[in-house]
């Protein structure tokens, strides 16, 4: 032991060497047995499927394919080592939290209890998919250039889309939870780990093969649902809908798991001093989603089971002719939908106004009306479900209540927007990237929030439901919205991620041509759903030709400038690796008082905390917190 | 072959911070687990308001109910005897805690044999049903994945128990110290399983 401070010790330690660390579990193993375990229960489910099932919709090997998709989840955790410690548990090993925390790049192929790593693996991952699904949304544009299939058959479109838009949909509610979330929660709580590390890696590992096996979606002959699943299709599709349950069923597990951790260590871990009052707005956001995570994705999982029952057993949970309902996975299904379009906004709205006053230099107006309009948005989220059963044939004196209840939910949403512009009012606002792409989320979310209204009104849902307006909507509040806020999001934090600075001036660039390409993409089509193209074909009226191919070039240059983003990581951190100030952006939040990159145990000495994060420019502010006898980076100074 | 390179290492939390961890995780997670029930008991309440083809409830679909009771006897009887035992382990028994542990270990185990049992001896099968067949299917099997889940949690706490006994916890930092929030956040998950049993049982085998 070299020395020793009251509670982190360090020591010179033998790390293994790379024969020895390739000899355990990791990710490679992790594929072999996934492949194997495939094989495997593919075989048994072949062996004893037919004992199983007589009849059904399909006449493909379902029972196979989910043994087979089992087995290889099986698989995938042994190999990455997370059966180890449950098996322990069984024969009476003592419970621990963490593995060994090792240094080096090996950490990032394995499971890894810090929960830094996680949220680097986390990174990586989503945008891998990200990209992967953007690459789908080319295609789609490039087709969508002639008013009738092309290169892409009308059953592969399908597929296209379907996989597009569960991708994006599955990797952008892991998007902020599981990157910025595992990292910040944290750091700004003042805490040293996550409550369950084990199950914050796993959450991670789970989401990665999700992404695959909804890849593997393509080699099973595609599915024809889109991202959702209607029955009585989902019955009735090929093999390849299997690959959507499954990897949808691992994303709805691992949602719930986030939630249940994040919320653990919100109540449990913050350190001495932050109270309530002094939460970070980002980790109130994490907080909001969490609660919807847990509540909204076990549900959706619940559907997804009986889907496989339908398929693999012939039950009739969703089969009119045998006593089911195929409307039964429209309730169940938008049950979660719905609050899931919220896992999707809260985070943002957490990540943008935490931005605001760093770069506003004021503090941030209306905290406790912010986070009492995030809980009032997750609360009414539960009960708007069926406004998208509106033109589904239930029953007519439901529509009031949903049609209120769904535009009830706007009053929460703009106590947000008069947040952001309270904390603007006379400010001297400082463009960085992080901030301009934070304005950019309100400019868009605008938009997308306004053409909701009409959505929710059950009169304009009629003319416009099913439509391109739809998409418009949905785009402008996801992409316009979340995607936005991660950006600016991913600029404001990485630094502090990985300690090195992103280059402002690319940075500046990618955010404008991302911004002018977005709306231009998606703002045309609103007009082209109130013209009538519907969603999810491939052919359109010829009247819209011009429109789409106008919409297709702005898709391609919103496409271009994703790499611009891409091409500014690899040159500020790959190539020349820029080492970035501890608090470049001069924030008061916790976080930024730590070197970067941040320790493997955060924190020498647990804080104490004395005052909240939002003291900018405030004559009578007090330090953030306390670290002992370390020097702070912030402008706070020594606490 | 090693590098040596400097690792830190954190001084042990005290139990009582992994103790809160458990406490409030469990309370989620049975949270979530009941939501997940949720869908099944709507699901019931939904196909049986339609009846689709008055195919919900076919004339041959009957429950057993004697099954049902056996099941609904052995999930309770061993939440019932693991909180008989949860509070002699409280009380600093350690003797009837292990014992009461395993019993309740082999109950819940018994819960599951009696549900397998019970599906070779069904009036109706999955295709033939109809929707009440297919909610019983449902809802039984996914509620016995998840009571395996309980019973795992309890053989760890036996197992752990043997391995440590409670009694040889000298220090703050011992593991052993554990097994008491451990035990109270199990019994949290297990009383919501107990109602979910009950609301299955009520639902699937009582009404018409």
């Amino acid at each position: 032991v070299e020395s020793a401070s009251v509670s982190v010790r360090r020591i010179r330690r033998g790390t293994p060497s790379a024969a020895r660390q390739l000899l355990g579990s990791n990710v490679f193993w992790a594929v072999g047995l996934a492949i194997g375990g495939y094989a495997l229960g593919h075989w048994i489910g072949a062996r004893f499927g037919p004992h199983l099932r007589t009849q059904g919709e399909t006449d493909s090997d379902d029972v196979a394919i989910f043994m087979g998709l089992f087995f290889a989840t099986l698989g995938w955790v042994l190999g990455l080592g997370f059966l180890n410690y449950p098996l322990g548990r069984i024969i009476g090993r003592p419970p621990t939290l963490r593995e060994r925390e090792d240094h080096g790049p090996w950490r990032y192929f394995r499971l890894c209890t810090d929960h830094k790593v996680v949220a680097i693996q986390y990174l990586v991952a989503v945008l891998f998919f990200f990209f992967v699904a953007g690459l789908n949304a080319m295609f789609i544009r490039g087709e969508l250039t002639s008013d009738n299939a092309t290169f892409i058959q009308a059953g592969n479109y399908l597929t296209l889309v379907g996989l597009h838009g569960t991708m994006m949909l599955m990797m952008m509610s892991a998007g902020v939870l599981g990157p910025l979330g595992n990292y910040l929660v944290p750091l700004m709580i003042g805490s040293r780990r996550m409550a369950f590390p084990r199950i914050e890696s796993l959450t991670m590992w789970l989401t990665v093969l999700a992404g695959f096996v909804l890849l593997s979606a393509i080699l099973l002959g595609g599915f024809p649902t889109g991202w959702t699943g209607y029955a009585p299709l989902a019955d009735q599709a090929r093999a390849g809908i299997d690959a959507y349950i499954a990897s949808f069923a691992l994303i709805g597990i691992s949602l719930a798991l986030v939630g249940v951790n994040m919320i653990a260590t919100v109540m449990t871990m913050r350190a001495p001093g932050m109270t309530w009052n002094r939460l970070p707005i980002f980790v109130w956001g994490m907080v909001t989603t969490s609660i919807l995570a847990v509540l909204a994705a076990p549900v959706l999982l619940a559907a997804l089971i009986m889907v496989v029952f339908d398929r693999a057993m012939a039950t009739s949970f969703f089969v009119s002719s045998t006593g089911g309902s195929p409307f039964l996975w429209d309730e169940l299904f938008w049950f979660f939908g719905h609050p899931e379009v919220y896992i999707l906004a809260l985070p943002g709205f957490g990540i943008v106004l935490e931005i605001l006053p760093v770069f506003a230099r004021k503090p941030l107006w209306g905290y406790r009306l912010a986070v009492a309009s995030m809980f009032g948005v997750a609360l009414l989220s539960f009960m708007v479900w069926q406004h998208h059963l509106f033109m589904s044939g239930i029953n007519s004196n439901l529509r009031p209540f949903y049609m209120f209840s769904t535009e009830l939910i706007s009053i929460p949403t703009g106590l947000i927007f008069l947040n952001a512009m309270g904390t603007l009012w006379k400010a001297r606002i400082r463009f960085t990237v992080p901030m301009l792409f934070a304005l950019a989320f309100f400019f868009n979310f605008l938009i997308g929030g306004l053409s909701g209204v009409f959505l929710s009104d059950v009169t304009s849902d009629v003319v416009t439901h099913g439509s391109y307006f739809v998409m418009a909507h949905f785009h402008y509040t996801i992409m316009g919205g979340l995607v936005f806020a991660l950006m600016g999001g991913i600029y404001y934090w990485l630094p502090k991620m990985t300690g090195f600075k992103l280059n402002e001036k690319l940075g500046k660039i990618h955010f404008w041509t991302m911004f002018i390409f977005f709306n231009l993409t998606f703002f045309p089509l609103f007009a082209a759903g109130m013209l009538g193209m519907p969603r999810r074909v491939s052919s359109y009226n010829a009247d819209l030709h011009t429109l789409n191919v106008f919409v297709s070039i702005s898709a391609f240059c919103l496409g271009a400038s994703m790499l611009l983003f891409l091409g500014n990581l690899v040159w500020s951190i790959v190539l020349r690796r820029v080492p970035a100030e501890s608090n470049p952006w001069h924030a008061l939040s916790l976080e930024w008082q730590l070197p970067s990159p941040v320790p493997v145990y955060n924190f020498e000495r647990i804080p104490t905390i004395h005052a909240g994060p939002y003291g900018y420019g405030l004559p009578e502010r007090v330090p953030v917190a306390d670290f002992g006898t370390r020097v702070i980076a912030g402008e706070g100074g020594t606490a | 072959v090693s590098t040596g390179e400097t690792t830190l290492i954190a001084d042990p939390e005290d139990p009582s911070v992994l103790g809160a961890n458990l406490a409030v995780g469990a309370r989620l997670l049975a949270s979530a687990v009941a939501f997940l029930f949720m869908a099944f008991v709507f699901a019931f309440f939904y196909l049986r308001a339609l009846n689709t083809n008055h195919a919900f409830r076919p004339p041959h679909t009957n429950t057993p109910v004697g099954f049902g009771v056996a099941v609904l006897a052995c999930v309770l009887g061993s939440i019932a005897v693991f909180e008989v035992a949860r509070r002699a382990f409280g009380d600093g028994r350690e003797g009837p805690w292990r014992l009461g542990v395993l019993a309740a270990w082999l109950l819940g185990l018994a819960a599951v044999v009696v549900q397998v049992v019970e599906y070779f001896n069904l009036s109706f099968g999955a295709m033939t049903g109809g929707g009440l067949g297919s909610v019983f299917l449902g809802f039984t099997a996914v509620f016995g994945v998840f009571w395996l889940g309980a019973v795992y949690w309890i053989e760890t706490m036996w197992a752990q128990s043997l391995r440590q006994p409670a009694s040889a916890a000298g220090d703050v930092h011992a593991p052993s110290r554990l097994l008491r929030p451990d035990a109270d956040s199990c019994s949290v998950f297990l009383y919501v399983m107990a109602v979910i049993e009950l609301f299955a049982f009520v639902l699937l085998y009582l009404v018409k």
